[in-house]
C-alpha cells in the first residue's frame, strides 16, 4: 500500500488492502513479492493518467516523482541524489526513446511497435517492519589468510564473492587470502536472518565491516608485542603489517599469526566474531524501458529490446550486479508475458505443473537484456551499497504493458499478457474480428 | 517385476566402461549411480529442462529420457569429461566463469555440454548468428541468469576458436 | 528408474515383428520422448516395452529409383533437419521438424513416433499430411502401405495392427515435384513447445505462375487428429494465387476445421488462428513457389 504515495508523493491518499484465502496452490515468497504487483498497478495507472491528460509519459513522471530530499516518515529512508532523472536519462538514451516515440505515432496495419517506461522504488532490507541482524566470524590461518563466515547464504547470486571483497578491503588483505565458507550450516555458522529481501550486501556488509575493523584493531594490538610499534602507527595493507609513518613492512600477517600462535608466553589464535543489529534501511531505485512489436492478428508480442537502469548505490562487483539484474529482468518478462499457473475451475487442480506447460522463457524468448547503473553511494551503508536482488523485477511488467499500450492503444490491466488475453481484448476493441466476420469477407 | 539386468559396454569420458544396468534405469541413473558423475543433474526427469544433458556420439541428448541399455556401444561425454585430468577447465567452462554465466549452477552442466556440442559442429570459417545460437541452446531452461551471459560466453568461445583455427 | 515390467529389444524389423506377436500387450518404444514421459506420468506405468530404437535399417532418409523419398521411421528430427534430400525436395518438413521441442528432444524424437502416437499437435504430422505422405508398416503378413490421412483413427490411435511396426514414411515424386510449402507453428513460446495450433500449406502454381494448380492445406490441433482442408483445397484450386484468394482461404478453412475448447486455448481463439495461419502460410508458400521459378 505504501508503493504509491512514496513513488509519487501525494497529500491525499487512502488505500485498503485485504488478505484473501484461496483453495489454490500454496504460495511462497517469490523475488520481490508485493512490489511487482504494486508497481504494476501503480505504473500502469500512472501511464493511463499521462495518456488521458495527453502528457508525455516520461515528463509527467519526472514532474510528479519523489523529489530529492524526500524522507519516508515510517522507514526514515531518504532519496539523497537526483536518481530518477539520472536513470531515466540513461534509459531513454539507450532505447532511443524520443525518436521511437515519434516513429510509432499513428501506426496502422497488423504489426505495430511501441515503447514503454516504468519507474520503481524498493526497500533494501526489512527494518523497521522486522528485526535486521547479521553476524560475522573471521578466523586467521597461519599463512595470514582468513576463514570468513556469515549467516547470509550464497544462493547463486554471488554473495560470497562480494563478502570476500568486502572483508579483504577492510582488513587489508588480498582477495585471494579470504576463504569464505560457502556451505553455511546453522550448527556452526554465526547467526544471520537469511538470504531474503535485497539485504545481503547492506546488512551482512555492516557485520563484515564491523567485524573486520575490530579484527584489524586487535591484530595491530597483538602486532605491538612483536614490533614494539604503537598500534596507531601501524596498518594492514596487502597482507602485511606496515608502519604508516614511512610505509615500511614490519612483518607479514602470516608471520604474525604463526608467531603469536606458538608464543610460549602468550599463545593466541587470532579470531574475531561480531554480531550487528541494523536499524537503518535504504531506498533502491531505477527504471525500465521496453520496446515491443505486436502482431495483432496473431495475438503475439515480441519483446525487441529492454533496459533496466538501477541506482543500487556503489557496486561491489559490477559483473555480478549485472547478472543479478539480468535474472530479475528475465523473471519480470515471464511475469509480464507468459508465466501463469492455470487451474481447473471445477476441481482447483493445477493444470500446468510442469516445465512444458508452465511457460518459463527459453533463450529464444528473450532479447538482449541491457543492465546499466547509476552509482550514487548510499550514506547509511557500510560499503555504499543498497538492495539489488529483487529490484530488477518490479519495473519490467509495467514497462512492457505500457509499450503494448503505446503500440496498440489497448491498456491491459491484467498480466501475464498471454495470447489468450490479447485475443479477448483485441476482439473487444475491434482490432481483430474473429471467425464470424472472416466468413463475411 | 523381478529385476532384469543387462551388461553394457560404452565409452564414458574417454574410458571404456562395462557395467550391469537395470533395464528400467535411465542414462541419468546410470551415470550418477554407477559412475558418480553428478554433473548430470536430475531436474524435471521428463526431458523438459535440459539439466541432465550429455553428449552421445556427437549429439546432445537429455539422459533422463534415454534408457541406460541404449548406451551400449556409445561414446558418452559428461561435464567431467571436458576438463583436463588435473582439473584445468576447458575454454567453455572458463568462459562461463569469466562471463558470469553461472548463478545457482543447476542448468550449467547441460548448457556447457550443449555449447560444446554445437561449437564442435561449426564448419571452418563460419560463425553462428545470435539467433542460431539461441535456437541451439533453447532446450535448456534457466531461472536465474536471463540467458544473456550464457549467450555471451558461448559466443566468446566460438569467436576465440574461429580465430585460433 | 522407470516403472517398466519388462524390456524386449529388437535390432531387426523381423525381430520386432516376432516380439510383437509374442507380447501383444507390450508398448512399442522408439526414441521414448513420448512413451517414457507417459511412464513417468503413470499412464503407461508397469507395462512391457518393445524397444525398436536399435533397428538401424529403418533410420535415415533416402531416395528410391522412382523418385520416392523414403524417411526411415527411426530418423530423428535433428537428422531430418540436416538431411540434404529433405532440404532439396520437401524443405518445409525439415522446418517443421526443427520446431519440435528443443535440440535434445529433436535428437531423440523420431518421425515414426511423432506419427504413431496419433497426436494432433505433432509438428511433422500436419506437414506430412500436406505432402500426401504414405505410411509403410511391416507385419507378419508382409508390408502394408496406408495413406497418412487414413492412418489416423482417432485421438491417440493409429492404424497399426498388433503384429506391425511402422518402418517408413514415403513421399512420392508427384506429391512434391514443383511444390513449395510453409508451416506455421503457433505456440506460447519459441522453443520447448507443443503447438496450440499448426498449419502446413503446399502449393504448386500454374506454369505462368499466376494460378494455383495444386493446393494442399493441413492443420494440427484443429480436430482430434491432424486434418486436411479438402473443401478449401477444391474450392480454390485453379484460382489466382493472390491476396484476395488468401483472404478467401482464410475464410473457407473455417468450414474444414473443428477445433475444441481446452485449457490450452478456446475454440474461438483456435478458429481465429487457423484462419490467420492458413492465409499467411498460403502467401508464404506462393512466394516460395514463385521464387523457385525465377
Amino acid at each position: 500500500m505504501g508503493a504509491l504515495p512514496q513513488l509519487y508523493p501525494c497529500g491525499n491518499f487512502e488505500g485498503d488492502a485485504f488478505t484473501v484465502f484461496t483453495n489454490r496452490q500454496v504460495a511462497g515468497a517469490m523475488r520481490g513479492y508485493g512490489m511487482p504487483q504494486a508497481i504494476f498497478a501503480l505504473e500502469s495507472h500512472t501511464e493511463d493518467i499521462a495518456v488521458k491528460l495527453g502528457l508525455d509519459p516520461v515528463d509527467y513522471r519526472r514532474k510528479t516523482v519523489m523529489p530529492v530530499g524526500y524522507v519516508d516518515s515510517f522507514s526514515k529512508n531518504e532519496l539523497y541524489h537526483d536518481t530518477f532523472n539520472q536513470t531515466l536519462d540513461a534509459g531513454m538514451k539507450y532505447i532511443d526513446f524520443r525518436r521511437k516515440q515519434e516513429a510509432y505515432r499513428h501506426q496502422t496495419g497488423d504489426v505495430r511497435r511501441g515503447v514503454g517506461v516504468s519507474l520503481f522504488w524498493y526497500n533494501t532490507a526489512v527494518w523497521p517492519i522486522a528485526l535486521e541482524t547479521s553476524s560475522c566470524r573471521m578466523v586467521m590461518n597461519q599463512d595470514g589468510s582468513i576463514q570468513l563466515q556469515v549467516g547470509e547464504t550464497e544462493i547463486g547470486q554471488g554473495a560470497d564473492t562480494a563478502f570476500s571483497q568486502m572483508a579483504a578491503q577492510t582488513l587489508g588483505i588480498p582477495f585471494e587470502k579470504v576463504h569464505i565458507v560457502s556451505c553455511q550450516d546453522t550448527d556452526v555458522t554465526p547467526y544471520g536472518t537469511g538470504a531474503y529481501a535485497s539485504r545481503q550486501t547492506y546488512t551482512a556488509g555492516m557485520a563484515i565491516r564491523g567485524c573486520a575493523e575490530e579484527f584489524r584493531k586487535h591484530i595491530l594490538d597483538v602486532a605491538y608485542r612483536y614490533t614494539r610499534m604503537q598500534p596507531y602507527l601501524m596498518d594492514i595493507a596487502d597482507g602485511n603489517i606496515i608502519r604508516t609513518t614511512d610505509g615500511r613492512i614490519l612483518m607479514t600477517l602470516g608471520e604474525l599469526a604463526l608467531t603469536v600462535l606458538y608464543d610460549r608466553e602468550r599463545s593466541e589464535h587470532l579470531t574475531m566474531e561480531k554480531s550487528t543489529q541494523i536499524k537503518t534501511n535504504a531506498y533502491s531505485f531505477g527504471c525500465c524501458f521496453a520496446e515491443v512489436e505486436v502482431d495483432i492478428p496473431m495475438c503475439r508480442v515480441k519483446l525487441l529490446d529492454i533496459i533496466n537502469v538501477h541506482d543500487a548505490g556503489l557496486l561491489i562487483n559490477p559483473e555480478l550486479a549485472k547478472a543479478q539484474v539480468h535474472g530479475g529482468m528475465s523473471m519480470g518478462i515471464g511475469y509480464a508475458l507468459s508465466e501463469k499457473m492455470l487451474y481447473d475451475n471445477k476441481t482447483g487442480k493445477l493444470l500446468n505443473g510442469n516445465l512444458l506447460d508452465y511457460k518459463l522463457s527459453t533463450m529464444m524468448d528473450h532479447p538482449h537484456l541491457e543492465a546499466q547503473f547509476v552509482e550514487n553511494p548510499e550514506p547509511t551503508s557500510a560499503y555504499g551499497t543498497k538492495g539489488l536482488g529483487e529490484p530488477p523485477v518490479p519495473p519490467v511488467a509495467p514497462a512492457i504493458r505500457n509499450a503494448i499500450l503505446n503500440a496498440t492503444g489497448i491498456a491491459f490491466n491484467e498480466i501475464p499478457i498471454r495470447p489468450h488475453l490479447m485475443y479477448e481484448e483485441f476482439m473487444k476493441a475491434g482490432l481483430i474480428h474473429g471467425r464470424e466476420a472472416a466468413k463475411n469477407v | 517385476m523381478s529385476a532384469q539386468y543387462k551388461l553394457i559396454t560404452c565409452n564414458i569420458n574417454g574410458h571404456e566402461r562395462s557395467t550391469m544396468v537395470d533395464v528400467r534405469a535411465s542414462l541419468t541413473d546410470m551415470l550418477r549411480d554407477n559412475f558418480g558423475l553428478t554433473s548430470v543433474k536430475k531436474g524435471c526427469e521428463v526431458g523438459e529442462c535440459g539439466a541432465c544433458a550429455v553428449i552421445i556420439d556427437g549429439e546432445c541428448f537429455n539422459s533422463c529420457i534415454y534408457l541406460a541399455v541404449w548406451a551400449d556401444g556409445k561414446n558418452i561425454t559428461t561435464l567431467e569429461g571436458l576438463s583436463a585430468p588435473d582439473g584445468t577447465l576447458s575454454d567453455i567452462q572458463r568462459a562461463f566463469a569469466e562471463e558470469t554465466a553461472v548463478q545457482c549452477g543447476f542448468c550449467t552442466p547441460g548448457f556447457i555440454l550443449e555449447a560444446e556440442c554445437c561449437l564442435s559442429h561449426l564448419e571452418k570459417g563460419k560463425l553462428y548468428t545470435d539467433d542460431e545460437l539461441r535456437k541451439m541452446l533453447s532446450g535448456h531452461l534457466c531461472r536465474c541468469t536471463g540467458y544473456d551471459n550464457i549467450l555471451r560466453a558461448v559466443r566468446k568461445v566460438m569467436i576465440a576458436r574461429a580465430e585460433a583455427k | 528408474m522407470y516403472d517398466i515390467k519388462a524390456l524386449y529389444e529388437a535390432t531387426t524389423v523381423d525381430e520386432a515383428v516376432s516380439l510383437r506377436q509374442e507380447h501383444p500387450e507390450a508398448v512399442i518404444i522408439a526414441g521414448g520422448s513420448d512413451v517414457l514421459i507417459k511412464i513417468r506420468e503413470g499412464k503407461l506405468a508397469g507395462r512391457e516395452l518393445i524397444s525398436i530404437y536399435g533397428i538401424d535399417s529403418i533410420r535415415g532418409v533416402s531416395m528410391e529409383h522412382d523418385g520416392t523419398l523414403r524417411i526411415g521411421s527411426l530418423t530423428s528430427f535433428s537428422h531430418i533437419v540436416s538431411s540434404p534430400l529433405i532440404r532439396e525436395h520437401i524443405a518445409v518438413l525439415g522446418e517443421a521438424a526443427g520446431m519440435v521441442g528443443g535440440p535434445q528432444i529433436r535428437a531423440i524424437g523420431t518421425i515414426g513416433g511423432n506419427t504413431c502416437n496419433g497426436v494432433t499437435s505433432a509438428d511433422t504430422a500436419s506437414t506430412l499430411l500436406a505432402w500426401d505422405a504414405v505410411i509403410e508398416l511391416a507385419g507378419a503378413e508382409g508390408v502394408r502401405h496406408v495413406p497418412i490421412e487414413s492412418f489416423y483413427l482417432g485421438a491417440g490411435r493409429a492404424d497399426i495392427h498388433s503384429d506391425e511396426i511402422q518402418t517408413g514414411i514415403l513421399i512420392r515424386r508427384e506429391a512434391y515435384e514443383g511444390f513449395s510449402g510453409h508451416y506455421i507453428k503457433y505456440g506460447m513460446r519459441n522453443a520447448m513447445e507443443i503447438a496450440t495450433a499448426g498449419c502446413s500449406v503446399n502449393v504448386k502454381l500454374s506454369p505462368d505462375g499466376n494460378n494455383i494448380e495444386r493446393l494442399r492445406i493441413a492443420f494440427g490441433v484443429a480436430a482430434p487428429v491432424p486434418i486436411r482442408a479438402h473443401k478449401t483445397e477444391s474450392q480454390w484450386t485453379g484460382k489466382p494465387a493472390d491476396d484476395e484468394t488468401a483472404e478467401g482461404i482464410a475464410c473457407s478453412v473455417l468450414d474444414d476445421v473443428k477445433p475444441r475448447d481446452s485449457w490450452r486455448a478456446s475454440r474461438d481463439m483456435r478458429l481465429h488462428l487457423c484462419s490467420e495461419m492458413a492465409k499467411r502460410a498460403f502467401l508464404e508458400a506462393v512466394r516460395r513457389n514463385k521464387e523457385r521459378r525465377v
